[in-house]
């Protein structure tokens, strides 16, 4: 069936050599399973014994999925979910092997024993843990390159929704940002080891259960189906990933069934998200001052003319002043007597005036939301064959009033013995998500007037009576809809459906060789509906647009493991096919009879030409890759891994690129001479050298387009043919080339363990989106150009404090310290900037500097009185913004006179995790710390637009005669003065220190006992509170320290706040049941 | 290929799989990773057919709607208004649009997407035009006389384009072909050379091609080529080409050193160009209808009809963002459904400069001061009064009042605009030493004159100040009055009732807190175009510039 998927059209020659290659593989494993059946029975030559026995923790609970294997073999067994394993052993000479997460393995002769109950030690080393490293798994003791482990366990501390959160602050390397601050359902920022692209993507390569690049595994994985997540960083672990692994490996194992009594476990929590922290708008009171203030200076900042009492609506002075006036208003305001008010508002008939209203729109839009999430899961099987089943809900509410990420997840494993040497494993996933963005409105919360109501009362002036508030209603500035009524009119949806499923065999061809072929596929399903009301566009506009996208793989390889005498050999050989096929349309209509039909009707919008597209398009990958690991008495360690990757983005030429790597270790601790340092019970150092690559760029890259254009012309609508692009048929691969050094440190019998590592990445051949002159060229070309570095430290400290049979204490430290230097840029060496449009944070990507450097003006201040002649040089007047001329040419340019004002990616991260267990009670603390780093806090409306809208109470802060040490300019009209306007470039105003101290999560947990949930009948039972972002320590403005606005958010300049989303403080509680 | 599996030895079997698997990996499979796209045509495609050809000579009309209509790269801002902010008779209600750097010559390149959309909008023309140009040739359905017409409709949208671009920056980089990214980077060719290898050549194309006179769908006709023709012979006939015919090989572009200030310029060439644009123009003369009224100028259902010469298209439900007409309705006044505009606006002293007995000058002729609040937000229908009056002569009601958006075509040329050009022109011969009767001058301009209920000049009372004012009055905030300040090196002092004239160099807007020097001749060219192309300099005095400039 996949080879439908192979080619198109069908029948031509390509699709037949690929056809007849994948038979000859298919043919080779048929044969394989014959083959495997002779080198079984000629293999069992002694009388078989039959184990049995139970495998229990130090406080004697038994441990489920603990790996019982017979020494010296591939073969074994687990235990089930009551700890009990039975194991077949070819005699009484041999020996099994006991080792599972987090424990200390254990060797024990069989002899005459039939039944061999042990207890497992704690491990905190995690030495003998079994670490996912792509194409098979190592123990971490013999791994020479850089890969971290989370358990389940871990990942599961925090009731996180999105598994990208849940990865927050637990591994050293990892950056994990958030985006868009608390949407819901939003991907955080990922970054291992640091940016080493500019155009090409920067996302590490996430393999789920061998489904190398699924989709969206952020957002739609539930982190209860996972059992473990193992990431490589350095190139002796991603090589084996070729042309992905330069931005690191994420790989996801998700939880199988268990042999035994069938387990199911229920899960399910409550959370509750409050605000943690204000953006303060100006009140009535505070917008009352300023409008009088900003009237009385009009004259001075150009060429308005103030009305007597009102400046009415249009540029400066405009409009009928007799109608315009507070008296004029009286749907916002009342009068009062003389002096009754702290603002003296006098209206055209000689009263003073007070506002009506004092709306607090934050309160209002942002009102605090309940969450919720359930889980159940069914493992179980027998020795030959076994399934899990697992389904779980969320309802994760944001802030934001009809805001959410409504997620539904199910997953169905099963694995099964089908002969003695042929195991098979499938998986399949099922996802469905709906996402809700934040629609501009958190913008609108900080700039719709706080004088004005939601909803009019009936009793208002007839024209405004029972109507929704707009800022119009308050004759001045620009039109915004209050919160709740765009709420109420605007609404936009992200639907995803995926269905990840794969099947794979391996056969165990004899008793050192196995084979393993793997087909999976990756099915996603987008469709984006939104609604823009009536009331609100005026027609009402809707849309509809999605994208199917269709990704299959296979992939086959050889597995040789081989101990002999003092070496240890193991090895991997194989290829790997795969394809992505997308296809994507979108409609819109506008003019609407009513909001009735939102986007679920597009047929009823009635605009001439409804808007319609499509597009499709592929990409596929062949590739071919080896790995080789040998051990010399278990002391010395040697990996090679190659990877041959030849990808359909690039140039004819360029097709395939070569990926190799060599990593080697010396466990030190082995050694003979150190066997006497009894405190150091693990010490180990590695070194790695290796190329990775990055193909991350857009189809059809080295190809020129000739578009169509809808023009018209002739009296009709006429398709034009345009140049859109410039081709580059010498396109290849970007190449990271990366050094790691490793040392493993194990003190006190491994109560105490330090890792630390040193590496220094060097991307090179980068593929460079290079601008180019579009006198003569459509804009832009992908070369491979430019250079960029990663250099950085990642330390972990792990200590057991105190371990009694009763009290438990641990402590993880994790420190990542990155730094960035653009090494060589484009052919003319100019630098890159983003958003340099007012209004921003402008970004620069340099030589010499680090990626997500902010660029701008330096505000120095404002001009004062005295300084009147020196500011006229710049035509400006005393109350102005006062910015540094660089090159002192009497001009202010951004450009030429803007320098660097901060940079966006933090120089340290800290992650510091305490687990204490006492009795029945657990404890965990995560705390985060992120030191040297800066946000911007855009203002453009908030301070510099006076009166065109609301805006935040820091505008109080304005330049005064008697207030003239300050940033913020004097109050101004904002749609009037045009001569002295007041405009928000970048600037280093604007660039705040975003260092933060962050108490990120705190669970407290408590597990009924033993004997009182199996009077219950049950298993386990536990209960626990949780607090989320439950404090926060930072000098930054806004909502949260760390993020980007939606509309601002870059992947090379993160920490880029326009209104962004706030980020709430999350107060669970939960329950967990094990049946 | 077959195996006797059951027979098989093992030791064989281990050998010949992992040979199979190499063999696989030696027979590398390109087929597979070749890119086949489906969505759009490459390159590489072979263009043949009429309606192939027919596609590829409509994109040469892409980039009108942007280059005349076009947003200036901020929120309501608009290059229809950054052309008329130069000339200080313009004022802006907006923040946006940075009126302010024009007030304080605080121009530059650097960011300022009036200058980057100016530029790449004509240049996004010039290479659709290029593109198809390079392809038609290959169109084998077409016949001779359909060929010679479609190269000549395109070559005479390519020379508006260069047009513009020569106006605005003087040298720019030319170019008939479009350029691989090893070739891009390439000098500013002298804006002399620009007219006399393209422009000219391009429109005297068209001007003896198969085209027709005219076309009632708007196309790019015989009569529109002349127009335009007829206009860059009147600018080669003065500045900046008859001060760089002086000495072509200066660098004056990026020396700055302009100094020539007499208008009309008498030379044997200022003569020479003048001549050719009077046969065009005289050709063009009685071909067209005026306007009866004001009303019909910005009524819908006269596109393309009556005065119209050469438009961008609009229509509803198609292509209706004429951005430009609510830039010039007041901004959050609420009687337009277009917001946050209000961007070109004339200043006061422009308004009061014409004549009270002029009919332009007329509320709602060509101005207005009040105007209703849409019903959308007060049903009682206030009018709203405004501080000042804004230019009504675009007013589409029905886009306007309606949230559909506008429809009504935009004017490259019209038939005022060819009258006033053959008043000059004939003036300026009579400058340069030619006999032209009397009525040749005065009929184009008293034509205008009539229409606004002025009185008729007499010959002795043609001179720079008559025919720039009329044009200022009849054209206002039609893209023209750049162009003329920059070819006339003169401009008009807002007076009362009338306007005084002076010199470019040294004259002040009332606004302005410099007085022009030669900087202001040009625009500064683009940050993005001065970073991405090593060899293109920069004009004189301004930023950013290029590397060792």
């Amino acid at each position: 069936m996949q080879f439908k998927h192979l080619s198109k059209p069908p029948g031509n020659s390509r699709s037949l050599l690929t056809i007849s290659m994948l038979r000859i593989i298919k043919l080779a494993m048929l044969m394989l399973f014959f083959t495997c059946t002779q080198v079984n029975a000629n293999g069992i030559s002694n009388p078989p014994i039959q184990v049995r026995g139970k495998i229990t923790n130090q406080k004697g609970e038994a441990v489920q999925n603990v790996s019982v294997l017979i020494a010296g073999s591939q073969v074994g067994t687990t235990t089930d979910n009551e700890g009990r394993y039975s194991i077949t052993v070819p005699s009484n000479t041999a020996s099994l092997v006991i080792s599972s997460v987090g424990f200390k393995t254990k060797t024990v002769k069989v002899g005459s024993q039939t039944e061999i109950n042990v207890s497992l030690d704690d491990d905190v080393s995690g030495l003998n843990d079994v670490v996912v490293i792509g194409y098979g798994t190592a123990k971490k003791k013999d791994v020479t390159g850089s890969v971290s482990t989370i358990s389940s366990k871990r990942l599961l501390e925090r009731t996180t929704v999105n598994l990208g959160q849940a990865l927050q602050n637990k591994i050293a390397g990892v950056q994990v940002i958030s985006n868009g601050g608390g949407v819901p359902g939003q991907n955080p920022l990922i970054r291992i080891r640091g940016t080493n692209s500019i155009t090409a993507g920067n996302d590490p390569l996430y393999v789920l259960d061998g489904v190398v690049g699924v989709a969206n595994p952020l957002s739609t994985l539930n982190p209860n189906d996972i059992q473990s997540i193992d990431v490589l960083k350095d190139a002796s672990a991603t090589a084996i990933y070729g042309a992905r692994g330069a931005n690191g490996v994420i790989l996801i194992t998700s939880k199988r069934g268990v042999g035994g009594k069938t387990q199911i476990t229920l899960g399910s929590n409550v959370a509750r998200n409050v605000l943690q922290r204000h953006v303060y708008a100006l009140n009535a009171e505070q917008l009352s001052y300023l409008y009088l203030q900003t009237m009385m200076n009009a004259k001075k900042f150009g060429n308005v003319i103030p009305g007597n009492d009102f400046r009415a609506t249009a540029q400066g002075g405009e409009g009928n002043q007799a109608t315009n006036t507070f008296s004029s208003m009286l749907h916002l305001f009342k009068a009062v007597p003389a002096g009754a008010y702290s603002v003296p508002l006098l209206g055209a008939d000689g009263q003073y005036y007070k506002p009506m209203y004092d709306t607090n729109w934050e309160t209002l839009m942002f009102p605090g939301s309940t969450s919720q999430a359930h889980y159940v899961s069914i493992r179980g099987g027998n020795e030959n064959a076994k399934f899990s089943v697992s389904l779980g809900a969320n309802d994760e509410k944001g802030l934001m009033l009809q805001s959410s990420f409504k997620r539904i997840t199910a997953k169905i494993t099963g694995d099964i013995t089908a002969t003695k040497w042929l195991k098979i494993s499938t998986t399949l996933g099922f996802n469905k998500s709906r996402a809700t963005g934040d629609d501009g409105i958190t913008r609108s919360a900080t700039e719709v007037w706080s004088i004005l109501p939601v909803k009019y009362p009936m009793d208002a002036p007839a024209a405004y009576a029972g109507r929704w508030a707009s800022n119009f209603d308050f004759k001045t500035g620009e039109q915004w809809w209050n919160v709740l009524f765009r709420r109420d009119q605007i609404y936009q949806q992200n639907n995803v459906g995926q269905v990840t499923g794969s099947f794979n065999a391996t056969a165990q061809i004899t008793k050192d060789l196995s084979f393993k072929g793997d087909f999976s596929i990756d099915y996603n399903n987008y469709k984006n509906n939104g609604y823009s009301g009536k009331l609100y566009g005026g027609t009402g506009s809707a849309s509809v647009s999605g994208t199917q996208a269709y990704f299959w793989q296979n992939e086959n390889y050889f597995n040789y493991n081989k101990q002999l005498g003092n070496h240890s050999i193991s090895a991997i050989l194989g290829l790997s096919w795969q394809r992505n096929q997308f296809q994507n349309f979108g409609a819109s209509n506008s003019v609407f009879l009513s909001n009735f039909y939102g986007y679920s009707n597009l047929g009823a919008g009635a605009v001439a030409r409804p808007g319609v597209s499509s597009g499709d398009g592929g990409n596929s990958l062949n590739s071919y890759f080896t790995r080789a690991n040998y051990s010399f008495k278990e002391k010395y360690l040697l990996t090679v891994t190659a990877r041959q990757d030849g990808s359909s983005r690039f140039g004819a030429n360029n097709k395939y690129g070569f990926f190799p790597s060599v990593g080697a270790g010396w466990k030190i601790s082995e050694e003979n001479f150190m066997k006497n340092v009894s405190a150091l019970s693990n010490l180990k150092l590695r070194g790695s050298w290796g190329k990775t690559g990055n193909q991350e760029i857009g189809n059809y890259q080295t190809q020129q387009f000739i578009s169509t254009a809808s023009i018209l012309q002739y009296g009709s609508v006429q398709t034009g043919l345009v140049p859109s692009s410039v081709a580059n048929p010498d396109l290849k691969w970007e190449t990271t080339t990366q050094y790691d050094l490793g040392l493993e440190i194990g003190l006190l019998k491994g109560n105490v363990n330090i890792g630390v590592d040193y590496y220094n990445k060097l991307t090179s051949d980068m593929l460079l989106n290079v601008p180019l002159p579009l006198s003569t060229t459509t804009g832009s070309v992908l070369r491979n150009y430019g250079k960029v570095e990663n250099k950085g430290w990642e330390l972990t400290f792990n200590t057991v404090n105190i371990a009694t049979k009763d009290f438990r204490w641990t402590t993880d430290l994790i420190i990542t310290a990155n730094r960035n230097k653009v090494v060589q840029l484009g052919p003319t060496g100019a630098p890159i900037y983003q958003q340099s449009g007012a209004g921003n944070a402008t970004t620069i990507i340099k030589v010499g500097e680090p990626v997500g450097s902010f660029f701008g003006l330096d505000r120095i201040g404002t001009w004062s009185t005295l300084e009147a002649s020196a500011a006229m040089r710049y035509g400006r007047i005393p109350g102005d913004l006062k910015f540094k001329d660089r090159n002192n040419d009497g001009r202010i340019d951004l450009l030429t006179d803007g320098a660097i004002t901060g940079r966006g990616f933090p120089d340290q991260i800290y992650g510091l995790h305490n687990t204490i267990n006492y009795k029945d009670f657990d404890f965990n603390l995560d705390i985060q710390i992120v030191q040297n780093v800066n946000k911007a806090f855009i203002k453009e409306s908030a301070e510099d637009r006076q009166l065109v809208s609301g805006g935040l109470n820091t505008s109080l802060n304005a330049w005064r005669p008697n207030n003239q040490n300050t940033r913020v300019a004097q109050f101004r009209p904002g749609n009037g003065g045009a001569i002295y306007n007041y405009q928000s470039f970048s600037d280093s105003y604007i660039i705040t220190d975003a260092s933060y101290i962050r108490g990120q999560n705190a669970v407290l947990g408590y597990s009924i006992s033993e004997k009182l949930t199996k009077r219950m009948g049950l298993q386990k039972v536990r209960v626990y509170i949780s607090a989320q972002n439950f404090f926060l320590r930072t000098k930054a403005e806004g909502y949260d320290p760390e993020g980007s606005s939606l509309d601002k958010n870059l992947s090379l300049g993160p920490n880029s706040d326009k209104y962004q989303y706030p980020t709430p403080s999350i107060y669970a509680f939960g329950l967990n049941v094990s049946l | 290929m077959k195996f006797n599996i059951t027979k098989t030895n093992k030791g064989v079997i281990q050998y010949i799989l992992p040979c199979l698997v190499m063999v696989s990996v030696l027979v590398s499979c390109t087929k597979f990773l070749e890119e086949k796209p489906t969505a759009n045509l490459t390159s590489a495609y072979n263009f043949t057919t009429t309606e192939e050809g027919n596609a590829l000579a409509v994109a040469g009309y892409r980039a009108l709607p942007a280059v005349y209509t076009g947003g200036g790269g901020d929120y309501g801002n608009q290059l229809a208004g950054v052309l008329e902010y130069w000339t200080g008779k313009a004022w802006s209600g907006g923040s946006h649009p940075q009126l302010t750097i024009y007030q304080t010559n605080q121009i530059s390149g650097s960011f300022i997407q009036n200058f980057d959309n100016y530029w790449n909008n004509n240049f996004a023309g010039v290479k659709d035009c290029n593109n198809a140009l390079q392809k038609l040739g290959g169109i084998t359905e077409y016949t001779a006389d359909q060929r010679s017409a479609k190269i000549g409709e395109v070559r005479a949208l390519r020379a508006l384009y260069y047009f513009n671009l020569v106006r605005y920056f003087g040298d720019v980089q030319l170019d008939t072909v479009l350029r691989s990214f090893g070739e891009s980077q390439r000098p500013r060719t002298s804006l002399k050379k620009v007219y006399d290898d393209l422009i000219i050549p391009d429109l005297e194309f068209a001007v003896n091609s198969k085209l027709n006179d005219t076309y009632a769908n708007g196309q790019m006709s015989k009569n529109a080529a002349r127009a335009i023709l007829a206009d860059v012979y009147l600018t080669c006939a003065g500045y900046p080409y008859q001060e760089v015919a002086t000495a072509p090989d200066k660098a004056w572009c990026t020396t700055g050193a302009w100094s020539q200030q007499t208008y009309p310029v008498v030379s044997n060439s200022a003569k020479d160009f003048l001549t050719k644009a009077k046969t065009n123009l005289d050709y063009l003369y009685g071909k067209y209808t005026m306007y009866s009224t004001y009303a019909q100028m910005r009524d819908p259902a006269n596109d393309n009809k009556l005065e119209a010469i050469f438009q961008v298209q609009f229509e509803l439900g198609i292509s209706n963002m004429n951005g430009v007409i609510g830039a010039y309705c007041p901004s959050a006044a609420r009687c337009a459904e277009l917001t946050e505009f209000g961007t070109i606006i004339p200043e006061p002293t422009y308004v009061n400069s014409f004549s009270s007995a002029d009919l332009r000058a007329q509320e709602r002729q060509y101005f207005y001061t009040s105007d209703l609040t849409l019903a959308r937000f007060d049903p009682t229908q206030p009018i709203v009064r405004f501080s000042q009056p804004h230019v009504f002569k675009f007013y589409d009601e029905a886009g306007i009042k309606s949230n559909l958006g506008t429809t009504l075509n935009y004017s490259i040329y019209r038939y005022s605009d060819i009258l006033l050009m053959l008043t000059e022109v004939n003036w300026a011969l009579t400058q340069n030493s030619v006999t032209v009767p009397a009525d040749d001058v005065l009929k184009g301009i008293n034509a205008v004159r009539a229409r606004a209920k002025l009185p008729a000049y007499t010959i002795g009372q043609i001179n720079n100040l008559t025919i720039f004012s009329e044009r200022a009055y009849e054209l206002i905030f039609e893209q023209k009055m750049l162009w003329d300040q920059r070819r006339s090196r003169k401009c008009l002092i807002d007076g009362s009732g009338a306007f005084g004239i002076e010199n470019f160099i040294g004259h002040q807007p009332a606004k302005f807190n410099y007085k022009f020097g030669p900087r202001n001749l040009l625009a500064p060219i683009s940050q993005a175009e001065i970073a991405n192309n090593g060899n293109c300099l920069q004009n004189f005095d301004y930023n950013p510039k290029q590397k060792g400039q």
